[in-house]
C-alpha cells in the first residue's frame, strides 16, 4: 500500500512538471522517461533472468520504426502508431529469443550483439525506408489538449502522454516480476540447473522473459519516435544496448526503478557536463562503471539500501 | 526494507529534479542579441565546427568594436550538435528555449540542418542552415530557413556546362549515402540529362565504410570518362586512395565539390590532376583581380595564410566558412533595414531579408550575391579549380547566372 | 569475371585480419573464460600506437619499411604490456563473476576509446609501407593488402608455434582444461592468465596495425570489427583456434561473394545471417566441443 502511495505521489509530481519546467528541461524530462523504460524492459531480462543482453537495441529501434512508418504512411491515431511498433519489435524479440536463449551465457551475449549489428546493417541498407545515417524527420505528434498541442520543439500534452505510458507499464512490469513468473525468473538467474531439476522449463522462461523485454523496449522506442520527430538508424547500434546495460547496473539491477533511477541520473549527469566536459562524459562513465563492478555490484539503490541499514544501526 | 529503499529512491529522485528545475531558464535580456551557435565540434565533421565557431567570433567582436547593431551588443552561445541529428535538435531547443537565442548559426551536417527546421518554425526562430543538401531551400524547409550560401544545386549547375564539354561526356557518379551526396547524385543526374551527357553508373557507398575497394572495384572503367565523387573528407581521402591503388586516375577525370576536400591538404599523390568546383580559390594568388583588396582583409580576420592555412599549418575550409560569415552579414541587415527589437519582430526581419541583393565589399568578401526571395536562398560566382603539382589552381570563373534554378517552392506564401 | 575474383580475394585477405582479432578473443575466453568486449578498443590501440612511432621515427630514419617494421613488434609489445596490467589490476580482483567482468571489459572500451579521442581528436593517415597496385592474371589489386595477408598468416603460425612447443604453450593448455589441476601440479596460473590476456590484446593490436595503412585511423574504429570477430568466434565454436580461422574465411568469403550480386553492406548482412544459420545447424560451433 505504501509503495502504491509513494508511486502516486511520484506520478503527481510528475504530472505537475510542466507547470514548473521550461520547455526544454520538460523535453530532456520527457527522454528520461521514455530511455528509463527501455532501461526496465533491459532489467527484465538482464537483473531478472540474469542474460546480459547486447541486442536490445534492435527492439527499440524496431518499435521506433515501426511507428514511425505507420505514422508516416498511414497518417493512424497514436495508439494504432503505437500498436504497430510494439507488434514489430515484440514479434522480432519473440522469434530472435528462440534462437538467443538456446545458445548458452556467454554465446547469449554474442548472439544478441550481431543481432545488433545485423539490424543496423539491414536498416543502413534500406536506405528509401529507413533514411539511412540521416534518418526520418517526422511531423509532431498529433495529440491535443484543451487547446494545448504537442510540438516537436516544446513536447507539450505529449510529455503527459508518455508519463501516462510509462506509467502504466511500470505497473504492469512490476506486477510481472512480483507474480510467480518474476520469482521463476529469479531463480533461473540464481542457479539454472536446480530451476531445472525443481521442473521449470528454464528456456521457455528464458525465452518469454526476453520476447516481453523485447516488446517493452519497443514501445519505448515507439514513444521515442512519435515524440522526438526524427530518427536514425543509429537506434539499432549495440552501443545503445549498452547504455540501457549502464543505466540498470549503475540504478540497481533487478529492481526496475533502479534502472529509471540510473537513466535519470545519467542524463542530468550529460546535461550537466555538456559545454564542460562533452568529451569526456564517456570516460566518467567507464570509471563509475569499473567502480561499480569492482564494490557496488548493487547499484545506486544497493548503496542507498546500505546506508539506510548503517543508518538504523547507529540510531539503534 | 524494500519499502525503505524505495522511499529513499524518491527523495533522491526528487532532489534531483529540482536541482534541475533550478537550472539556467530563458530570461528576456533586451538589452543584446543572442547568436546561438549550434556547431559540429565533435563527430563525423569536427573539423568544420571550430573554423565556423571561430569565423563566427571573429565577426561578432567586430561588430560589437563598431558599437553592435542598431547599439545592441551580439551574444554568441555554442552548443556542440556533435554531427548528429538528434543531438542537433536537442541543442537547438536548448539555444533558443534554454539560452534564448535570437538567431541560430546551424551546422554544417546536412542531416541535423534537415531535422532542425521544423524546429525553428515551430520556435519561430531564423536558422541559417550551414550544410549544402538541395532539400534545405524545397519541402524540407521553410519561412525561417536562410540559406545563405550555395546549396548543392547551385555549384552542380555552375559547373556542369563547362565540365561536361571539357571534362567528358560518360559519366559514373559515386556517392556516399548521406544526404549531401545523395543530393549531388540526384542534382547531377538532372543536369547531366539536361546536357545530353551519359550516367554509366551510380554507386552508393554508405558513410565511412569499413574498405573502399569493393566499391572502387565496380567502377567501369573502359565506359566512363569522368568519375564523380561526393563524400565527406574523410571519405574523400580514402576514395581517393582507393582509386589509385585501382590505377583509376590513369584513366579517368575525377570531379568533385570543394565541400568534399576543404579540410584536406591536396599535397598527396592522392589528389593529383583532381578537379573541383569551388566557391572561393583556397590560395590568395588565385583571386581574382576586383577581390584582391578584400582577400587579405577575410584571411586576415580569420588568421589563415595565402596557402589557405591556419597558423598551426592546418588547412582551413576557407569557402565554406563564408557561410557564417555572411549568415551574420544578412542578419546586421535584416535588423538594420527593419528596426528588430526582439522575436517579436521577426517577420519584419524575414520580409526584410527575402530578396536581398549585396556587392562585394566587407561584409560579403565573397563577391556579389543575391538572396531569392521564394526559397530563401543566396546566389554567388563559382570557380573550376584543379590539382597540380599538389596545388589548387582556379581554371575558369563562373558567373552568378550559371548556377540559378528556378525554385523548388515559394515560402513568401507561407504565414510567419 | 574480374569483379568476381576481386571481391573473392578481398575477402581471403580481410578473412586473415579478423582471424587475428578472433584468435585473440578466443585465447583470452578459453583460458580466463572472458568474453573482452575492450578487444576492439586494443585493435585500435594498436592501431594508435603503430601511428605514433611512426611519426616519431619519421625525423630518425628514412627507411619506412624499417619504421613499419619496428611499429609492427612495438605497438603490439605495448598494448600486450597494458593488457598484462590491465588483467591483474583491474579483471583480477573480480575473477570468477562473468556478468561483472564483461562489464569491466565494456569500462575499459569506454576509457581507452574515449581517452584516445581526447589525446588525439580526428582521424590519422598511416602510409602503407608500399605503395601502388599489382596486376595478376589482369586483376589489379594494391600489393599491400598481399603483405597484410601474408604478415597475418606469419603471425598466426607464431601463435600456433607459441601454443604447441613452448612451455608456456603447455601450460597454458593444462590451465584451459582444469585451472584448479594446473594450480595444483605447479603451474604459475596468475601469471598463465595475465600473460594470456596480453597476448590476446596483443593480437588485436597487430591487427590494427597492419590495417592501419587501408583504413581511418581513429577512436571509434575498433566498433565494426569486434563484432565480426565474436560471430566468428562463436562459429567457429568458442574456445577453438581453428575453428576461428575456418569461420573467419567462411563469413569473409561469404561477404565478397555475396558483393557480387548486392551492395557491400547488404551483403555483410547476408553473411552475418549465414552464419546465424550455420549457428542453427550447429549450435556449439563448427570445432566446439564444450557447450559453453
Amino acid at each position: 500500500m505504501r509503495k502504491l502511495f509513494a508511486f502516486g505521489v511520484v506520478f503527481a509530481l510528475m504530472a505537475i512538471a510542466p507547470g514548473l519546467l521550461n520547455p526544454y528541461q520538460l523535453s530532456i524530462l520527457l527522454k528520461i522517461l521514455i530511455w528509463g523504460l527501455f532501461a526496465m524492459s533491459y532489467d527484465l531480462v538482464f537483473g531478472y533472468t540474469g542474460l546480459l543482453s547486447l541486442g536490445h537495441s534492435v527492439y527499440f529501434g524496431l518499435g521506433a520504426y515501426g511507428a514511425a512508418l505507420m505514422m508516416l504512411q498511414m497518417h493512424p491515431g497514436i495508439a494504432i502508431s503505437l500498436a504497430a511498433g510494439v507488434l514489430l519489435g515484440g514479434l522480432a524479440a519473440a522469434l530472435i529469443g528462440l534462437l538467443a536463449v538456446r545458445s548458452g551465457g556467454h554465446g547469449f551475449i554474442i548472439v544478441t550483439a550481431v543481432t545488433a549489428l545485423l539490424f543496423y546493417l539491414l536498416a543502413q541498407s534500406q536506405r528509401n525506408v529507413t533514411g539511412g545515417d540521416d534518418g526520418l524527420t517526422l511531423g509532431p505528434l498529433p495529440l491535443q489538449i484543451a487547446g494545448w498541442s504537442a510540438g516537436c520543439a516544446d513536447p507539450g500534452p505529449a510529455y503527459l502522454l508518455v508519463l501516462v505510458v510509462a506509467g502504466l507499464s511500470f505497473l504492469l512490469l512490476y506486477a510481472l516480476v512480483r507474480a510467480p513468473l518474476g520469482l521463476a525468473l529469479r531463480c533461473v538467474r540464481e542457479n539454472e540447473p536446480r530451476a531445472q531439476a525443481l521442473g521449470y522449463d528454464t528456456i521457455t522462461l528464458k525465452w518469454l522473459a526476453f520476447a516481453l523485454s523485447g516488446g517493452a523496449a519497443a514501445l519505448a522506442g515507439a514513444l521515442y519516435a512519435l515524440t522526438n520527430c526524427h530518427i536514425s538508424t543509429a537506434l539499432f547500434h549495440w552501443l545503445v544496448s549498452a547504455d540501457a546495460l549502464i543505466w540498470t547496473l549503475f540504478g540497481g539491477m533487478g529492481t526496475l526503478v533502479g534502472p529509471l533511477l540510473g537513466t535519470g541520473v545519467f542524463f542530468i549527469l550529460r546535461e550537466g557536463l555538456s559545454g564542460i566536459w562533452q568529451v569526456g562524459y564517456p570516460i566518467l562513465v567507464g570509471l563509475t562503471l569499473l567502480l561499480i563492478a569492482r564494490f557496488f555490484p548493487q547499484g545506486l539503490l544497493g548503496i542507498i539500501k546500505g546506508l539506510g541499514q548503517t543508518l538504523r544501526g547507529f540510531s539503534r | 526494507m524494500l519499502t525503505c529503499t524505495r522511499r529513499d529512491f524518491f527523495r533522491t529522485a526528487g532532489a534531483g529534479l529540482l536541482a534541475f528545475a533550478l537550472g539556467p531558464r530563458a530570461s528576456a535580456q533586451p538589452k543584446e542579441i543572442v547568436i546561438g551557435h549550434q556547431a559540429p565540434l565533435t563527430g563525423a565533421v569536427a573539423q568544420f565546427g571550430p573554423w565556423h565557431n571561430r569565423a563566427i567570433r571573429a565577426v561578432i567582436d567586430r561588430i560589437n568594436a563598431a558599437g553592435g547593431i542598431s547599439s545592441l551588443p551580439l551574444v554568441l552561445v555554442t552548443e556542440d550538435e556533435a554531427s548528429n541529428p538528434e543531438i542537433g535538435q536537442d541543442k537547438f531547443r536548448k539555444l533558443v528555449l534554454q539560452e534564448g537565442a535570437d538567431f541560430v548559426i546551424g551546422s554544417v551536417w546536412s542531416a541535423t540542418n534537415l531535422a532542425t527546421a521544423p524546429l525553428a518554425r515551430e520556435l519561430k526562430t531564423v536558422y541559417f542552415p550551414q550544410g549544402i543538401a538541395t532539400e534545405i531551400t524545397g519541402e524540407a524547409g521553410n519561412r525561417y530557413i536562410f540559406k545563405s550560401y550555395h546549396t548543392v544545386r547551385g555549384a552542380v549547375n555552375a559547373g556542369a556546362r563547362w565540365t561536361v564539354e571539357n571534362l567528358g561526356k560518360r559519366w559514373t557518379i559515386v556517392a556516399s549515402q548521406l544526404e549531401f551526396a545523395q543530393s549531388q547524385a540526384a542534382d547531377w543526374r538532372a543536369q547531366l540529362e539536361a546536357l545530353g551527357a551519359e550516367i554509366v553508373d551510380v554507386i552508393t557507398i554508405p558513410f565511412r565504410p569499413a574498405d573502399f575497394l569493393p566499391y572502387v572495384s565496380r567502377v567501369n572503367v573502359d565506359r566512363t570518362e569522368v568519375l564523380y565523387q561526393a563524400f565527406t573528407a574523410l571519405d574523400t581521402i580514402r576514395f581517393l586512395q582507393a582509386a589509385r591503388d585501382l590505377g583509376l586516375h590513369e584513366r579517368l577525370k575525377i570531379l568533385g565539390l570543394i565541400e568534399g576536400i576543404d579540410v584536406l591538404d591536396t599535397n598527396s599523390p592522392a589528389f593529383e590532376g583532381t578537379y573541383y568546383i569551388t566557391s572561393y580559390p583556397r590560395r590568395a594568388s588565385q583571386v581574382p583581380e576586383e577581390l584582391q583588396e578584400l582577400d587579405p582583409v577575410y584571411r586576415r580576420s580569420l588568421d589563415i595564410d595565402e596557402e589557405g592555412r591556419s597558423p598551426q599549418g592546418t588547412v582551413v575550409p576557407i569557402a565554406d566558412l563564408f557561410g557564417s560569415w555572411q549568415a551574420l552579414s544578412l542578419i546586421r541587415k535584416g535588423i538594420e533595414q527593419s528596426g528588430w527589437q526582439s522575436k517579436a519582430d521577426n517577420s519584419a526581419f524575414i520580409q526584410a531579408l527575402e530578396g536581398r541583393n549585396w556587392s562585394a565589399g566587407l561584409e560579403f568578401p565573397q563577391g556579389d550575391g543575391f538572396l531569392r526571395p521564394e526559397d530563401h536562398l543566396a546566389f554567388h560566382g563559382h570557380y573550376i579549380e584543379h590539382v597540380e603539382k599538389g596545388q589548387l589552381n582556379v581554371l575558369l570563373r563562373i558567373s552568378r547566372d550559371a548556377s540559378l534554378y528556378s525554385p523548388l517552392i515559394d515560402y513568401t506564401q507561407q504565414e510567419l | 569475371m574480374e569483379l568476381v575474383l576481386f571481391q573473392l580475394l578481398n575477402g581471403f585477405v580481410w578473412a586473415w585480419v579478423v582471424a587475428l582479432m578472433a584468435l585473440g578473443l578466443n585465447l583470452v575466453y578459453g583460458v580466463l573464460r572472458i568474453i573482452n568486449v575492450a578487444h576492439g578498443a586494443f585493435y585500435m590501440l594498436g592501431a594508435v600506437a603503430g601511428w605514433v612511432i611512426l611519426e616519431q621515427l619519421q625525423g630518425v630514419s628514412d627507411m619506412y619499411i624499417l619504421n613499419f617494421a619496428l611499429a609492427l613488434l612495438g605497438a603490439p609489445l605495448f598494448v600486450g604490456l597494458l593488457g598484462l596490467l590491465l588483467e591483474w589490476t583491474v579483471l583480477r580482483p573480480i575473477e570468477g563473476q562473468p556478468v561483472i567482468t564483461i562489464i569491466a571489459t565494456f569500462a575499459l572500451l569506454l576509457i581507452l576509446q574515449q581517452g584516445v579521442q581526447l589525446l588525439l581528436p580526428g582521424t590519422q593517415q598511416v602510409a602503407p609501407p608500399v605503395a601502388g597496385g599489382v596486376e595478376i592474371f589482369r586483376l589489379r589489386y594494391p600489393v599491400y593488402r598481399w603483405v597484410l595477408a601474408g604478415l597475418s598468416g606469419l603471425f598466426i603460425t607464431f601463435l600456433w608455434l607459441l601454443l604447441q612447443k613452448t612451455r608456456f604453450g603447455l601450460w597454458s593448455r593444462a590451465v584451459r582444461q582444469d585451472p584448479e589441476l594446473a594450480l595444483a601440479v605447479g603451474i604459475p596460473v596468475p601469471w598463465i592468465f595475465g600473460l594470456t590476456f596480453g597476448l590476446g590484446v596483443a593480437l588485436a593490436a597487430v591487427a590494427g596495425v597492419l590495417t592501419a595503412p587501408i583504413v581511418p585511423v581513429e577512436a571509434s574504429m575498433g566498433m565494426d570489427i569486434l563484432l565480426d570477430s565474436f560471430i566468428v568466434v562463436i562459429v567457429g565454436g568458442l574456445g577453438s583456434l581453428q575453428g576461428a580461422v575456418i569461420a573467419a574465411l567462411i563469413l569473409q568469403l561469404a561477404k565478397g561473394v555475396f558483393t557480387i550480386w548486392t551492395a557491400p553492406v547488404a551483403a555483410h548482412a547476408l553473411a552475418l545471417l549465414l552464419m546465424g544459420l550455420l549457428l542453427l545447424i550447429r549450435p556449439q560451433g563448427l570445432l566446439g566441443t564444450d557447450a559453453d
